[in-house]
């Protein structure tokens, strides 16, 4: 009797260490499984805030009162950044400060208008009080072009938008 | 038969114990997958390529044919049609300059030495019938990101010029 009890006792001993093993290995798949899902949902995320701030360059570099004219002699709108309109700009702040709503609806935190090549001036055409948490910031480039004695010069320029996490 | 017993549990014990362990070997595989840490830097993007590379062709340069400066697009199709061209006022022929200007400017957008940058190489060829001008700098394997833009040619009816950028870097 006393022996069977031992082998009774050790078999659900035994029964017991599978159990824990086998909790164990669904534990460790589920961890797994969250892990991947949460890599996904961050691609999608990225992928979102992608797409949106694309928009939101497209948006600022076509605004009127920053985009090429059609003064420069053409019968079509020039794809590019006035500069003598984005110094009016910069340097006006009520200007600046009307399109405030704008930026910051769409979660934009800095818009900078920056001459690369050559490297030259940068243009401030909006910056936010404070320093954003978990900010991201995305860049194109454009051409800066400026209206000389009815010639158009232009230069590369970057435009960087910075904006608050989704 | 107490003999035969003790080896038949010892048995037992020997194979649960190797069963626990495969099961942490999986657990520590999956462990070391999922903490695989993120690329450092940002991915060069393909709508920053294609923009990069028309914005460059809007520069205007230094090179001036009847007083006008011409911008690169200009001077590509000008190098295109009339290889022996001279600029006003710097001299120079036109093609020498076109490749000039452009490996000065992205030497000044990517540095000269590109080494363990994450863009570390770089190609631009501009070709039509022939091959105007062709740069390159760096390593140029592993993963890229490509832009292409075609240009009329100043006499119509002529193979148009093509414009491909290439960028190569490290994910």
């Amino acid at each position: 009797m006393k022996i069977e009890n031992k082998k009774a006792q050790i078999k659900i001993q035994e029964m017991a260490f599978v159990l824990v093993a086998v909790v164990f290995l669904f534990a460790l798949l589920f961890l797994f499984f969250a892990r991947f899902q949460l890599t996904q949902l961050q691609k999608t995320a990225e992928e979102v805030r992608e797409q949106r701030t694309m928009t939101m360059l497209k948006v600022v570099s076509s605004l009127p009162e920053l985009r090429c004219s059609k003064s420069f002699g053409t019968t079509t709108e020039i794809y590019c950044i006035d500069k003598d309109k984005l110094k009016v700009f910069g340097e006006i702040r009520h200007i600046r400060n009307k399109y405030a709503d704008i930026w910051k609806s769409a979660q934009i935190s800095e818009v900078i208008i920056e001459e690369v090549y050559p490297i030259g001036d940068i243009y401030i055409v909006y910056e936010s009080m404070g320093e954003p948490e978990n900010s991201f910031t995305y860049s194109t480039y454009i051409p800066l072009c400026e209206e000389t004695i009815g010639i158009m010069e232009c230069v590369v320029a970057k435009i960087k938008i910075t904006t608050r996490s989704v | 038969m107490i003999i035969k017993k003790n080896k038949k549990a010892q048995e037992e014990v020997f194979g649960f114990v190797i069963i626990v362990l495969v099961v942490m070997i999986i657990g520590i595989v999956f462990f070391a997958f999922s903490i695989r840490r993120a690329s450092k830097g940002v991915e060069p993007k393909n709508y920053e390529l294609e923009d990069l590379l028309f914005t460059i062709q809007k520069y205007t340069t230094d090179c001036k044919i009847n007083n006008v400066g011409l911008n690169i697009r200009e001077l590509i199709r000008e190098c295109n049609n009339n290889p022996s061209r001279i600029c006003e006022g710097i001299g120079g022929n036109v093609c020498i300059f076109l490749k000039e200007e452009l490996e000065e400017m992205f030497d000044e957008f990517l540095g000269t030495d590109m080494a363990n940058a994450m863009i570390h190489g770089y190609f631009l060829n501009i070709s039509s019938s022939e091959q105007i001008v062709y740069i390159e700098n760096g390593q140029l394997e592993k993963d890229f990101i490509e832009a292409s833009q075609p240009i009329q040619p100043l006499i119509i009816g002529e193979q148009e010029i093509l414009v491909i950028l290439r960028f190569y870097y490290s994910s």
